[in-house]
């Protein structure tokens, strides 16, 4: 097969995936609540003025709703492929694309797509309500720019996670939990790790959301020294490992 | 062309296939016969690379499945027509599965009207009945024009009339030279619409033959089915222990 035939088989299968994706209708409400939630605690957390003294109005207004919005990528990544283990669908898939590294590769094309800028229109819708809604109070502002484009990488990445979960367990509630559990359990067990827990919480999908945001929680003791750019690239370089050992699992594994 | 050669899978210590070899030719409707349990559906979703085998190989026009570009333009498949996801429409369902192997989108309707779902087109798919799901199914497997049909239990659920319609697609599909491989336990079904019939009873083979050979008076096929394979099963219908 040539080259090019390669890139039209795979744009193929990207187009078949977003069709997929698109045509389930919960698939969308997932993606409308990422927005919602994240507008909705900013719009929450300004009118009851529960930023600490030290907290930017960016960091304020986006790290309650944004691990929401996390756990919601998380899911809906896992479900876009552990619902196909759960209904049986994945043979008619892998008999339609026996390239299982491929069909991975297409899915993760197009959660990382919808869940990037969905992440993005939430992160500045989130901003614009937070800075309109705390106008006048005294907090600094934080810098948006460029950390709207690394919490919406922040997202998608959040989502391929929940993909490669999913492959890998299958079935849909313990892939969900799974993926939820990479998101919350650093954050809420690092205390107990004593002087491992910014290396534990640091890179942890939350952890990486805190420091985007310029939050007063993202603190060394908690997260660690690494900058917020470093952490994402950490994060990325994790999940693509995850997504390798999954593509190598399906690859053996019988459907 | 569908070949088969001593094919086998084990699940741990139990042999689901043991050694089977069998070719499906075109331009005939062989029917895959045996008993719950014989390794039908083993043997389908070996043959599609979905499951890896322990010994031997299957091919299809002389390539393992993997091997085909565009699979479901040689292969129309129909493993369960209830492994889909319901809250799809019909259309979508069918969209995804051409966009995947590069077929044209117009064929999702013309399909959808051969199977007679074109009313229920924009319909989520968990509103079914099974029979109209397995018209669904067929409809999937007719999406790529494919040269070769692998249908497991396509009947299942059909009511009379789609019963008879799925003999007269069946019948048709193999004289315009297709391969076409069926499995059912139906007997009398089988006996109407298939040329040859394989059957396998506990993972072996106990007979590849045209059916007017096996069976050359009418309705005499569930009888000769079960003397063949009535020694490999006992009276409840399980498998005795090996």
């Amino acid at each position: 097969m040539t080259m090019e035939e390669l890139m039209v088989d795979v744009s193929h299968m990207v187009s078949a995936e977003w069709t997929k994706l698109r045509s389930v209708r919960s698939n969308l409400w997932v993606l409308a609540a990422i927005v919602a939630v994240v507008i909705g605690l900013a719009v929450v957390v300004a009118e009851t003025r529960s930023l600490q003294p030290d907290d930017t109005v960016l960091g304020g207004s986006l790290t309650a709703g944004g691990t929401l919005a996390l756990l919601l990528a998380g899911a809906l990544g896992a479900s876009h492929m552990a619902s196909e283990h759960g209904t049986g669908l994945i043979a008619m898939t892998f008999a339609a694309c026996p390239q299982r590294r491929r069909v991975l590769f297409a899915k993760a094309t197009v959660i990382a797509a919808a869940l990037g800028a969905t992440g993005l229109l939430a992160a500045v819708g989130g901003t614009l309500v937070g800075r309109w809604l705390l106008d006048g109070a005294a907090y600094a502002p934080g810098d948006p720019v460029p950390a709207v484009f690394g919490i919406a990488a922040t997202v998608a990445l959040t989502g391929i996670a929940g993909l490669a979960v999913g492959a890998v367990v299958r079935h849909p509630a313990g892939a969900a939990g799974t993926v939820m559990g990479v998101v919350l359990l650093p954050i809420l067990l690092g205390p107990l790790t004593g002087d491992l827990q910014p290396w534990v919480a640091g890179a942890s999908p939350s952890g990486v959301l805190q420091k985007l945001a310029q939050s007063s929680d993202a603190v060394p003791e908690t997260v660690g020294t690494l900058g917020a750019w470093p952490s994402l690239a950490v994060l990325t370089g994790c999940v693509c490992a995850g997504v390798v050992v999954a593509a190598l699992i399906v690859e053996r594994r019988d459907a | 062309m569908i070949q088969v050669r001593e094919l086998s899978k084990r699940f741990g210590s139990a042999v689901v296939v043991d050694g089977v070899s069998f070719d499906v030719r075109p331009g005939h409707v062989t029917g895959f016969l045996g008993p719950n349990g014989a390794g039908k559906t083993t043997t389908l979703r070996l043959i599609l690379g979905l499951a890896r085998p322990s010994a031997g190989s299957a091919r299809v026009d002389g390539h393992t499945y993997r091997q085909l570009r565009r699979p479901l333009q040689h292969v129309g498949v129909l493993l369960d027509a209830r492994a889909v996801h319901g809250g799809r429409t019909a259309a979508d369902h069918l969209r995804w599965l051409a966009q995947s192997n590069g077929i044209a989108r117009s064929r999702v309707h013309e399909v959808l009207h051969m199977v007679g779902l074109e009313g229920v087109a924009g319909l989520r798919i968990r509103t079914f009945s099974l029979g109209m799901s397995q018209r669904l199914g067929v409809a999937a497997a007719l999406l790529g024009d494919p040269g070769v049909l692998l249908l497991d239990e396509p009947a299942n659920g059909l009511d009379a009339e789609g019963i008879r319609w799925l003999r007269t697609l069946l019948r048709s599909l193999a004289a315009e030279g297709r391969t076409v491989l069926v499995s059912s336990h139906l007997m009398d079904e089988m006996e109407r619409t298939a040329d040859h019939v394989v059957v396998i009873a506990r993972g072996r083979l106990v007979a590849d033959a045209p059916i007017a050979q096996l069976a050359p008076h009418r309705g005499s096929l569930e009888d000769v089915y079960t003397m063949m394979v009535a020694d490999l099963i006992d009276h409840h219908g399980a498998r005795r222990p090996r």
